[in-house]
């Protein structure tokens, strides 16, 4: 894209010097053509303008990954469920998830050896994508905002945070979160358990 | 000037943001529930316990023997089978102790005795401390207790043991039984 000015002067040269003093530091290439030594002095001024469009990554209407699971007798009962979601997403991307309690955590804390506060669960994201899929796995405890643990998932989508699909994955179906029962040792306290997992996406650099 | 401070504008706006980044969220909950309950380890099982088999009960004058023999008895034939552990998801169990006599289906004349009364001791781990829930035989209640917090986690938590032997005049000869019923329940 490229713009052009008529003739300037006075003020209006400053202006436009200033615009293109502020367009060098981006681009290093632009022009500029000035004819001198008339009556009225007559200047051209080429600016030449570069941009690029960002890719758009999100959620389709409809395909956000949502909603509220009741799994039921956590100590007795195996579990699995998936959420479904879509994503439009026009180049690479990436998917991260963050996991409030860090597993389904009851209160208050218990702290006695053999006796347990929160269940484990499993957190496995499967995007499908332009030309196959990308999948991620990670224990609800690595997906705790202070974990340390080694987890692609962990975090708030970002340029280069989260699980990278490395190609587009627009309006395709068949992606899902799926949280499922993990394994423990210890005696899970009674009481209600509960966690929120927030999933985000965002175009990856 | 316009024309020029929007040409600015665009040419500062595509610097800014080469690449327009946006984040999108998805929210899931999940909740789940664990009953109040009692178990016994391991195996998750509901009941716990032994026969302990206590030999002869009289002295040789026909009495019963020492208290602290049958006590020593007791634990020595029981051995293991005294100890349990037993887990409960609650933080305040309600325990019961029940114990009944040792007694014999043949009468007893007057001078002779076919009961032998005995206090059975049990003793609850908890994490923090210990508790001991004590029932005499002789009286026919049982007695409970709610533990003050949980169950020790780890090892074997409840223990039995006798204290108390008594029996009036000489035991008449036979087979004597009697029973410790202990209950575990979770408790409100």
């Amino acid at each position: 894209m490229a713009f052009s000015t008529k003739a300037l002067t006075g003020k209006r040269i400053g202006a436009a010097a200033l615009a293109a003093a502020m367009l060098t530091a981006a681009a290093p290439a632009a022009a500029q053509t000035i004819y001198a030594g008339g009556v009225p002095a007559s200047q051209v001024l080429s600016v030449p303008v570069t941009a690029t469009v960002g890719g758009r990554c999100g959620f389709a209407t409809g395909g956000v990954p949502t909603g509220n699971q009741n799994v039921g007798q956590l100590d007795t009962t195996t579990w699995s469920y998936d959420f479904p979601f879509t994503l439009e997403c026009t180049g690479p991307s990436r998917i991260a998830v963050v996991s409030s309690n860090g597993g389904l955590k009851t209160a208050p804390t218990v702290s006695a050896p053999g006796y347990l506060d929160t269940a484990p669960y499993d957190v496995a994201v499967h995007v499908v994508r332009t030309g196959g899929s990308t999948d991620g796995n990670c224990a609800a405890a690595s997906l705790l905002g202070s974990s340390l643990a080694a987890c692609a998932l962990r975090g708030t989508a970002a340029p280069t945070v989260g699980l990278f699909v490395n190609t587009p994955s627009f309006g395709l179906s068949g992606s899902y979160l799926r949280v499922t029962k993990s394994a423990y040792t210890g005696t899970l306290v009674s009481g209600s358990y509960g966690d929120t997992l927030t999933v985000t996406v965002s175009p990856a650099s | 000037m316009k024309k020029i401070a929007l040409i600015a504008l665009a040419a500062s706006a595509a610097i800014a943001t080469p690449a327009a980044a946006q984040t999108v969220t998805g929210t899931i909950n999940i909740t789940g529930s664990v009953a109040a309950k009692c178990f016994v380890l391991p195996g998750a099982g509901s009941t716990f316990g032994t026969t302990v088999a206590m030999g002869e009960l009289a002295d040789t004058d026909g009495t019963l023997l020492p208290s602290a023999t049958l006590s020593s008895t007791f634990g020595t034939a029981g051995g293991a089978g005294l100890s349990a552990q037993v887990l409960c998801t609650s933080a305040n169990p309600e325990v019961s102790v029940l114990s009944e006599p040792l007694a014999n289906v043949v009468a007893a004349d007057p001078g002779y005795d076919n009961s032998i009364d005995y206090t059975a001791d049990v003793t609850f781990t908890r994490v923090g401390g210990t508790t001991l829930v004590s029932d005499p035989s002789a009286v026919p209640a049982a007695t409970i207790a709610t533990l003050a917090s949980r169950l020790t986690g780890t090892g074997t938590n409840v223990s039995v043991a006798t204290s108390g032997w008594t029996a009036a005049g000489v035991l008449v000869a036979g087979s004597y039984t009697g029973k410790i019923t202990i209950l575990v329940a979770p408790g409100v």
